[in-house]
């Protein structure tokens, strides 16, 4: 039971990670990339044939990845996503459910239908003793990598000028381009950002389980989960609603195992219906 | 003035109905069997084009979990016929009453959203009723079920009539978009789509509306879902409750144009088009098309509707109106 629980910790702790990314566009543009999931899915992709070709551990490798996932994002950004802002909700919607598609078949094509994961090395055995627990040395590294990030992202809000710039433009965007603050790069280096993050997760997930060329719609639904679940603009918020998540899912898998994304999207439900605005709004 | 233009739409929207049924019932006795499913096909998903389009060019609501309203259709339809022991064709209506009702009980839910939010919480949705159903025995768990009751219909009529319900629905269908588009409601959905706010300072009830659009929608959706799961005789959770269903009508949408009635009547005709042309193309078709979406959203944001009329000024079902002329 108690094992259970810490698992869906753990893999709440990466579905925080996919949903402060997401967090961070809608927060910011009011727009959700609905090809969040399956750029998600190519990072892990992107993680296995780095470490293929280098024989490199895929912890090694990550920096390139998380890089590049980056430039992906970004470009995502400033050459499709950038042409329809200010035509309202529904096209940045059109545009990445294309990309969604496009990426999928594409994975399809260059990677086949089979599910891969990445070989976590000697991480995958090694473990710790505390007390009466015995804890495998990845999950207990992976939660503190989410750990980390979440605070350094705290912190680069609170305290730097692009955090400020960035919480200005999400308040009013006009009044932001005004002030002098370049609106366009904030939304290219948030787009970023926002995929680079999730990549980090993408490489930790893969090398605790599976995934495929059509797993990315499904991440990109726990992506959401957690956001709203936490409530949109708190950052410690959408933490706790990736642990809500991974949670609910650990104990609807103890059900049956086809049970968990059912009561983790049942929760969520809940959750809307009782607080919309979230568990941990401001 | 006005009232006379908004005449002529009607009677210009009423001959292109005419026209359109007149194709559509000589159809059956120049195609071949082949066709004709493909025809059935045709008339169920342009019919859930049509609608989706409404929904979330009109009304604000963009569902990326429309797959829900095909997948309880089809199972109303199947389960009440089965149990019942009543030809299936009958029993459309009581398909549609499921998707009226589902949509009732997902607007608490989904009214909490908006926009991009309400679009993925619309998903969410759609994959809480396709667990649900994948895991009720009753519904035939993850198996599905088929029509049995199919058995007590004349094997040769069992085209011609799932024909006939498939068009009956999609001219439902258009007759009640043009009907509500010609109305005082389709003015207010038009101030809808183009600002909310304004709309409801001008007395636009926008919760009403949108409830009243969903359950409409929803109705027929459902009634449409049903339809063509009338000529797959088969259905389970996978393929019901698909999100490959919306991103289906999705394309269509965004090829023809989103937020025209026509748009999606020439979109659902190019994508099978494509779709027939490309069929052996596999995965690369679904790159194909996918990038297609993308530059059609970038570059043609009116879609090839938009484009077309453009080029010709003439409205098939046409639900402008002109403005009165100011009084000085």
């Amino acid at each position: 039971m108690v094992e259970i629980l810490l698992n869906g910790i753990f893999i709440g702790s990466l579905y925080a990670l996919f949903g402060i990314g997401l967090a961070l566009t809608l927060g910011l543009m009011r727009q959700i990339n609905l090809a969040h999931g399956d750029l998600i899915v190519l990072s892990a992709y992107a993680a296995l044939e780095a470490t293929r070709l280098t024989g490199l551990h895929p912890l090694i490798v990550m920096p390139v990845v998380v890089v590049g996932m980056y430039f992906i994002g970004w470009a995502l950004q400033r050459v499709l996503i950038e042409r329809v802002m200010g035509r309202g909700e529904t096209s940045p919607l059109l545009i990445t459910f294309g990309l969604s598609m496009v990426l999928q078949s594409a994975m399809q094509l260059a990677f086949t239908a089979d599910t891969a994961s990445l070989d976590p090395g000697f991480l995958g055995p090694a473990s710790v003793q505390i007390g009466p627990l015995t804890m495998g040395l990845l999950p207990i590294i992976t939660f503190g990598v989410s750990v980390g990030v979440f605070a350094l992202t705290a912190a680069v809000f609170n305290a730097t000028n692009f955090g400020r710039s960035v919480r200005a433009t999400a308040d009013d965007a006009r009044t932001a381009t005004l002030m002098g603050i370049d609106t366009k790069s904030i939304f290219s280096t948030a787009m970023g950002l926002s995929i680079a993050v999730s990549a980090v997760a993408a490489i930790f997930f893969g090398m605790r389980g599976t995934f495929g060329p059509f797993v990315g719609g499904n991440w990109m639904l726990y992506a959401f989960e957690t956001v709203i679940l936490g409530g949109l603009g708190s950052i410690w918020g959408t933490f706790a609603g990736g642990l809500i998540l991974g949670v609910s899912q650990a104990l609807g898998g103890m059900i049956q195992p086809s049970f968990a994304p059912l009561l983790g999207h049942i929760v969520f439900l809940v959750v809307l219906l009782v607080r919309p605005r979230g568990l941990f709004a401001k | 003035m006005t009232s006379m233009t908004a005449n002529m739409n009607l009677v210009r929207s009423i001959i292109f109905l005419c026209v359109a049924l007149a194709a559509l019932a000589i159809a059956p006795f120049v195609m071949p069997a082949k066709a004709m499913t493909i025809l059935i096909e045709f008339c169920a998903v342009l019919a859930l084009a049509l609608i989706w389009n409404v929904l979330a060019g009109f009304a604000g609501l963009f569902l990326m979990g429309f797959q829900v309203f095909i997948g309880v259709g089809g199972y109303v339809l199947f389960v009440t016929a089965n149990q019942m022991g009543v030809v299936p064709f009958y029993l459309l209506p009581v398909a549609a009453l499921g998707g009226g009702l589902l949509a009732v009980a997902i607007a608490p839910a989904l009214f909490r959203l908006s926009g991009a939010q309400l679009a993925i919480g619309s998903w969410v949705i759609a994959e809480i009723v396709r667990l649900v159903v994948y895991h009720t025995d009753a519904l035939g768990a993850g198996g599905g079920i088929s029509l049995i009751v199919m058995r007590i219909v004349p094997r040769v009529d069992r085209l011609p009539l799932t024909y006939g319900a498939a068009v009956l629905v999609l001219v439902i269908t258009l007759l009640a978009i043009v009907l509500l588009m010609n109305s005082k409601y389709g003015l207010a959905l038009r101030a809808m789509r183009d600002n909310e706010v304004a709309a409801e300072a001008l007395g636009v009830n926008v919760f009403w509306m949108r409830m009243a659009v969903l359950v409409i929608g929803g109705a027929l959706a459902s009634a449409a879902g049903a339809a063509y799961y009338l000529l797959a005789l088969n259905i389970s959770p996978t393929s019901g409750f698909s999100i490959n269903w919306t991103a289906t009508i999705l394309f269509i949408v965004i090829l023809g144009g989103i937020g025209t009635v026509e748009g999606p009547i020439l979109g659902a005709i190019i994508y099978f088009a494509l779709r027939e042309l490309l069929i052996d193309a596999g995965t690369a078709y679904f790159i194909a098309i996918g990038t297609l979406a993308i530059m059609v959203t970038v570059f043609l944001p009116g879609g090839l509707w938009g484009l077309v009329r453009r080029l010709v000024p003439f409205d098939l079902l046409p639900i402008r109106k002109v403005a009165p002329a100011r009084r000085t």
